[in-house]
C-alpha cells in the first residue's frame, strides 16, 4: 500500500489550485458587478399612488411606537384624529372608490400575473438574476471537467466516508486510495462553499454573488413575488388601519410623563 | 415592557452591528483555517481550533468591546436577551465554517502535501 502521502508535482499546485480559487473569486465579483447593471430601475409611482402608501406609513409608524412614544399627547391625539377622518372620507385613495348598485364599494379584481407589466418585469429579473448566477457555474464546471480531470489535486485534513469516495475521487479509477486525496472537481465545490462568506464581506451584505441555496429562501421568494403585483386594496387597508389607530390610541403613552418628578428622584431632591 | 423595548431600539446600529460581527467571525474563520493548515493539524485537532478561536474571539468581543453585556449591542432586533446575542456571537454561520474548511485545506495542502 504507498505511504500515507503521495508527492505531488509543484506545478499542480500553481497552475490548478490558485487560478481555481482566482477565477472562482473574479467571476463571483463579475457576477454581482452584472446583477447591477442589468437591474432595472424601480418603477415610479405617481404622486397619488406615493401618498397612500406613505400615509399608511405614517400610520404604522404611529402605532409602533405608541407604547413608550416620543411625541407629547396633544401631538399625538391630533395626528391620530387627523389620520383616522382622512382615512374614513378616503381623502388618500389615488382612485376613487366604485360602488355597485347596493352603495357598497367594489374590491378591484387582481390582475393575473401574465397581464400586469409589473408583475412581468419583477418576474422577469428575477428569472435574468438566476440566469446569471447560474450560466458562470455550469461553464466553470465544464472547463475544470475538460482541463482538470484525473489526477489528484489535494489532500483533504479530515477524513471523509467511503460513500463520498465516488463524487471526491472522480476521475481517478483506484479503489484504495484513501478518500483524502481528492479531484479538482471537489476544489471547485470546495471553493464554491467556502466563498460566499468572502463575497459578503468584500460585497457588502445583500451581493448577488452569494448563492442562495437555502431551504427557506427559495420558496419564499417564489411566494412573495406574485402577492406583490397584485394592486393592493387600499380602501380596506385604510379601514382597517383607522381601526387599528383607535386600538393604539388606547395603549399611548408618552415617555416624557411626569418627566419633572424622575428628575427630582434621580438627582436626590425628592423623596422616593 | 417588550414592545417598549422593542421601539427603542435602533434598527441601522443594530444592523451595523450585526455586519460588524459577521465579519470578526469570517476572519476568525478564515485565519484559524490558514492557522490549522499551516500547523499541520488534521482531524479533530483541526476542528478544536476553530471552536477555540470562536471561543477565544467571541470573549474579546464581549468583554473588551460590550462592556460584558452584549446584549444592549446586538441581538433580533425584538427584546434585549444576553443569552440571544452570545448564541448569535458563538454560533458561526454555515458561510463561515465552510470559509475555515476552505482555507485549511488550502494552506495544508500548500505546505504538506506538496513539496
Amino acid at each position: 500500500m504507498a505511504g500515507d502521502s503521495l508527492y505531488l508535482d509543484p506545478q499542480i499546485r500553481d497552475w490548478v489550485l490558485f487560478p481555481i480559487t482566482l477565477v472562482m473569486i473574479l467571476v463571483g465579483v463579475l457576477r454581482h458587478n452584472i446583477v447591477q447593471l442589468i437591474a432595472s430601475s424601480p418603477k415610479k409611482l405617481s404622486r397619488a399612488a406615493t401618498r397612500e402608501q406613505r400615509a399608511l406609513l405614517r400610520a404604522q409608524i404611529l402605532r409602533s411606537t405608541a407604547k413608550s412614544s416620543p411625541i407629547p399627547p396633544s401631538y399625538y391625539d391630533s395626528h391620530t384624529d387627523e389620520l383616522t377622518a382622512a382615512f374614513k372620507a378616503g381623502n388618500y385613495l389615488s382612485k376613487p372608490v366604485e360602488l355597485d348598485q347596493d352603495g357598497k364599494p367594489i374590491a378591484p379584481n387582481p390582475t393575473s400575473m401574465l397581464t400586469d407589466p409589473a408583475a412581468m418585469e419583477g418576474m422577469m429579473g428575477g428569472m435574468k438574476n438566476q440566469a446569471v448566477m447560474m450560466i458562470p457555474q455550469m461553464i466553470i464546471m465544464g472547463w475544470i471537467n475538460f482541463f482538470f480531470q484525473g489526477f489528484v489535486l489535494i489532500k483533504l485534513p479530515f477524513p471523509l466516508t467511503l460513500g463520498f469516495k465516488s463524487m471526491m475521487q472522480r476521475g481517478i479509477e483506484t479503489p484504495d486510495m484513501d478518500v483524502r486525496w481528492v479531484s479538482s472537481l471537489s476544489w471547485f465545490f470546495l471553493n464554491w462553499f467556502g466563498l460566499n462568506g468572502l463575497y459578503r464581506v468584500l460585497l457588502g451584505n445583500d451581493n448577488s454573488a452569494v448563492n442562495q441555496q437555502d431551504l427557506a429562501s427559495s420558496p419564499f421568494a417564489g411566494a412573495a413575488a406574485p402577492a406583490m403585483g397584485q394592486p393592493q386594496d387600499y380602501n380596506k387597508l385604510f379601514t382597517a388601519e383607522s381601526e387599528n389607530l383607535q386600538l393604539a390610541q388606547g395603549v399611548y403613552h408618552w415617555v416624557g410623563e411626569d418627566i419633572d418628578t424622575r428628575i427630582l428622584r434621580r438627582y436626590g431632591k425628592l423623596a422616593a | 415592557m417588550d414592545d417598549q423595548t422593542a421601539s427603542l431600539i435602533y434598527a441601522p446600529h443594530l444592523q451595523s452591528n450585526l455586519s460588524t460581527i459577521f465579519t470578526i467571525k469570517f476572519l476568525t474563520a478564515v485565519f484559524s483555517g490558514a492557522t490549522a493548515g499551516v500547523l499541520g493539524l488534521t482531524n479533530l485537532a483541526g476542528f478544536l481550533l476553530f471552536a477555540v478561536s470562536t471561543l477565544v474571539s467571541a470573549a474579546l468581543v464581549v468583554f473588551l468591546k460590550c462592556g460584558g453585556k452584549p446584549s444592549l449591542y446586538i441581538g433580533d432586533g425584538k427584546t434585549l436577551s444576553t443569552r440571544g446575542a452570545v448564541m448569535q456571537l458563538l454560533l458561526p454561520g454555515v458561510d463561515n465554517f465552510f470559509g475555515f474548511i476552505l482555507t485549511w485545506t488550502l494552506l495544508y495542502g500548500i505546505i504538506h502535501v506538496y513539496d
